[in-house]
């Protein structure tokens, strides 16, 4: 049980739109601080044991989106409640078996002092592993979005390089995403604030207005 | 990524590091001109730093006389 944010106890969870919290941690890559991504984006995510099966196909994709993920200033930093000498092991035999060689570092947070600040054990699942949680950390080190996935079920590399693309498209433009938003779709114009804006917005040809507060454009 | 390999040599990503680092250009240059990532130049550097190689001043990285005596012997 580790105390967070000065008035929480337990297995907490981070807060969207606030600092990332701090780590200093072993990685396959040597000791990483949170501060050495600082300028980057960063996902950090975590899965549940190293040598275990979905978690295998997990890491094979992620390399796959890797230099998707690089065109977009992001780095990807894994981790488990494992040492390093078994990702080694891991990584190792990844290369071995399937051929692919994962190119991010993965903490060894034996001591679980990353999992428990970032809330990635869930008791009720396992309480001796992490389950599938996935952080985007923007280049000023706040959480943007967090993702958990149950132990059983592997992640979309898909819908994480979405959500990239959406979060910095809405830091770009200053606009939102719509559901199922995919680059060169339409975006969303933040909704008027005032009667006046309201106005204004529902007579703005320049916008595809379906009323004052749903309004979308293209880029 | 630690600077020193348990034979007591400098890592190759030292090695790449410092002969970059020699000519006094920030961690954001080193990883521009090396490729290496910017989050393990910065973490190889403060190995550097912490294993007296090298220091930084103003922004930009110098090698210490023991960081330059240590790259001279593992190139040579």
């Amino acid at each position: 049980m580790t105390e967070l944010n000065g008035n929480q106890t337990g297995y907490g969870l981070p807060r969207l739109g606030e600092p990332a919290p701090d780590f200093e941690a072993v990685t396959t890559q040597g000791t990483l601080r949170l501060s050495d991504f600082k300028g980057s984006w960063l996902i950090l995510f975590s899965h549940p044991a190293d040598f275990t099966p979905v978690c295998t196909t997990e890491f094979v994709t992620f390399t796959e989106i890797y230099p998707e993920l690089k065109k977009r200033n992001v780095q990807l930093l894994g981790l488990s409640i494992d040492s390093v000498y078994s990702h080694i092991g891991w990584i190792r035999n990844i290369e071995e078996k399937l051929g692919v060689k994962v190119p991010f570092p993965i903490i060894a947070d034996l001591n679980k002092e990353v999992a428990t600040k970032y809330g990635m054990i869930m008791p009720g699942e396992s309480k001796t592993e992490t389950s599938r949680c996935v952080f985007f950390i923007d280049p000023d080190g706040k959480l943007r979005a967090m993702i958990y996935y149950p132990l059983t079920t592997g992640r979309n590399m898909q819908e994480i390089l979405r959500v990239v693309d959406a979060l910095q498209t809405t830091d770009k433009h200053q606009v939102a995403t719509p559901a199922n938003w995919k680059p060169g779709d339409k975006v969303i114009v933040p909704a008027p604030n005032t009667a006046s804006m309201a106005e204004q917005r529902v007579n703005d040809k320049s916008l595809e207005v379906i009323d004052w507060y749903l309004s979308k454009k293209v880029l | 990524m630690a600077c020193i390999n348990a034979d007591g040599a400098l890592t190759e990503a030292a090695t790449t590091l410092m002969k970059v680092i020699i000519d006094h250009h920030s961690l954001e240059e080193v990883a521009s001109i090396t490729d290496i990532p910017l989050y393990l130049v910065r973490a190889t550097a403060r190995d550097l730093i912490d294993t007296g190689l090298a220091f930084e001043k103003d922004g930009s990285f110098y090698l210490t006389d023991l960081g330059s005596e240590k790259l001279k012997q593992t190139v040579a």
